[in-house]
């Protein structure tokens, strides 16, 4: 390649990657200036300020919607851990088609407004209250799959006779679950996890459909809010939780990633 | 040194193993001894596997039993075998340092933590691999994986080790240093070794007695030597070492066989005139001479150096003949060529399809 070339090129890559990421991180961008503004109109830049952080911390249905949010993919999250952990095995022990393994993972591909009217129709059908309970059934529902879904893919690289040398050894089926098995499917539970708390905190459509008044998750509660007008104060509450977010990916990267790859025989 | 205990260590009787519809082992028996290397060999799909399985506790049996020190091991699950089992892949667990693989074991049974810190130190002196005590799998050489698997199911004392291929996975240098090793072992230490291997070198070198299986059933048990010098069946030949089949009819004191004559002084013990029989010619039962001078005739097909011997492939009417000579032959491609038996190579097997149907094409 000719030195005309080279710099042809990088120029090309420069700007292509430029663009991307103007086009992926301007509304982010513009949220995250925008939450700084000492002006109450989302549009016009009049200085800064964190008031609107002082605001969304004070705001009490904002703050009582974001703890339930918190709430529900904890407990959700927590659910899907055991349970997709344990559909994984079972599934990987008994499927020999792709039939079964299909079907555990379904709640994942299923639209979510199937899951949140099947969900609502559900408590409707046993007389059930709709509200926290109902969400964190509706969320841990596509959580297992997707827990489910990660641990078969490890599953599927472990060497059976890890299992059978350390029955070998002396070990019984416990112990060799909680040492051998467990350790080695970690990584994949926990990246399963993260994903389905991030999913479960912003999902939006399945919580509307089983969230009662007294009980609505952030997103929902964002929405009611933005029907009469975009408040800067959700502006702040959007940044601060794109922080979370991006220290929990850094976590993951970080902690789960060399886990991960580390296991190659 | 073999020591003869009055009753076996184990003791496999009447063992028959089937996977759904498909039977895998038939009628197994097999007596082996304290302190012995016993080698489990066969060919892919001949039910070794399948015998190793159950020895250790992993597929039940669907008829015979399989006793340990006399007492029937039907009722005991694998963790509880005295058995120690050298994975053919190793198995050594990715998420721990060699010294936790080697401790694992231990700690299972309910040994003391200081009991098996001190145990896995010795282990890994033992070994030589006290210097990478603390790395993964995944750090160490094939080599040291295989020593640290060995020493995993040593450091637990079991009454019998059984070794899955296990030299199978090493390249050809550290096979040789790991043979002997393996041997050196188990002569210290006592211990019963039961090899399961598809490679007959490997169980030739490594074990003391072989069973050869075929197709879920025992061919043969014997020595070494005696599997060797001499085969109890024509598989049995073909399997070990490189083999010629000569096949003939029994008469007089020797076999007839069409187109050389007969060829006589063969051990006849057991034959009855016109049996149907092939006589088992090793490299070294067959030496080259003029061809005027011999009634066995083939061409030159080529010839391995093999450093101290030279093995000539002869072609023949009775099928290709490999000739141990001490130095190549001055011979073209083609050339013909005699060959004489010698009176050592005088063992004879009873004749199979195979043979017969090489001989017709």
């Amino acid at each position: 390649m000719t030195r005309r070339e080279t710099v042809t090129w990088g120029l090309l890559r420069g700007t292509t990657l430029t663009l991307v990421c103007v086009f992926l991180l301007a509304p982010v961008a513009v949220v995250a200036v925008m939450s700084l503004n000492s002006g109450d109109s989302v549009l016009r830049w009049e200085g800064l300020s964190l008031q609107w952080y002082a605001a969304a911390l004070s705001s009490q249905p904002l703050m009582s919607s974001l703890f339930m949010s918190l709430a529900v993919a904890a407990t959700a999250t927590a659910i899907a851990g055991v349970l997709g952990t344990m559909l994984a095995i079972g599934v990987h022990r008994v499927a020999r088609g792709p039939l079964l393994r299909a079907l555990a993972l379904l709640p994942a591909f299923v639209p979510d407004i199937v899951l949140g009217i099947g969900t609502l129709s559900l408590f409707a059908l046993f007389a059930w209250k709709i509200g926290f309970t109902s969400v964190v059934v509706a969320h841990a529902a596509f959580e297992i799959a997707i827990v489910a879904a990660f641990v078969l893919a490890r599953l599927g690289g472990l060497d059976p006779a890890l299992e059978e040398a350390s029955a070998n050894l002396g070990a019984t089926r416990l112990r060799t679950f909680r040492r051998i098995v467990l350790p080695q499917l970690m990584p994949s539970i926990l990246a399963g996890c993260a994903l389905g708390f991030s999913l479960s905190l912003d999902e939006f459509i399945i919580a509307f459909f089983t969230t009662a008044a007294g009980s609505q998750t952030l997103p929902i509660q964002v929405y009611s809010m933005v029907r009469f007008g975009v408040s800067p104060e959700i502006n702040a509450l959007a940044t601060m939780l794109l922080v979370v977010t991006i220290v929990i990916i850094l976590a993951v990267q970080r902690a789960l990633l060399p886990l991960i790859l580390r296991r190659k025989p | 040194m073999t020591v003869h205990s009055p009753s076996p260590l184990l003791s496999v009787q009447g063992v028959d193993a089937h996977y759904g519809s498909v039977q895998a082992l038939h009628g197994i028996d097999i007596d082996i001894r304290e302190g012995e290397s016993f080698a489990i060999l066969g060919p892919s799909g001949s039910g070794k596997s399948t015998l190793l399985r159950l020895i250790a506790g992993f597929e039940p049996v669907s008829a015979g039993t399989v006793t340990l020190d006399g007492r029937d091991l039907a009722a005991v699950p694998a963790h509880r075998r005295p058995i120690g089992l050298m994975f053919q892949s190793y198995a050594l667990f990715p998420h721990m340092s060699a010294s936790a693989n080697i401790a694992y074991g231990l700690r299972a049974e309910g040994v003391s933590r200081a009991e098996t810190r001190r145990r896995t130190a010795e282990a890994l002196e033992t070994i030589g691999l006290a210097s990478v005590a603390d790395r993964r799998p995944a750090r160490l050489s094939g080599g040291q994986r295989q020593r640290i698997a060995l020493a995993r199911a040593l450091v637990k004392r079991p009454r019998m080790l059984l070794l899955d291929e296990p030299l199978s996975a090493l390249d050809r240098r550290v096979r040789a240093d790991m043979q002997a090793e393996l041997k050196r072992l188990q002569h210290e230490t006592g211990m019963t070794f039961v090899i399961v291997t598809h490679d007959q070198e490997e169980a030739m070198v490594l074990a003391d007695r072989i069973a050869l299986l075929r197709d879920g059933a025992i061919e043969q048990i014997g020595t070494p030597t005696q599997m060797y010098e001499r085969p109890a069946t024509a598989y049995v030949a073909r399997f070990i070492g490189t083999s010629t089949l000569v096949p003939g009819v029994v008469r007089d004191n020797g076999l007839e066989v069409p187109g050389i004559g007969l060829v006589g002084h063969v051990d006849r013990n057991g034959w009855a005139d016109g049996d149907r029989a092939a006589l088992v010619l090793r490299p070294e039962h067959v030496e080259l001479v003029p061809a005027d001078t011999a009634a066995w005739r083939g061409r030159f097909v080529s010839a391995s150096y093999l450093g101290g011997h030279v093995d000539a492939l002869i072609e023949t009417p009775h099928g290709e003949v490999t000739v141990r000579v001490p130095r190549l032959p001055e011979l073209g491609w083609g050339e013909e060529i005699g060959l004489r038996i010698t009176s050592s190579g005088r063992h004879l097997v009873p004749a199979d399809d195979e043979i017969r149907t090489s001989h017709a094409a």
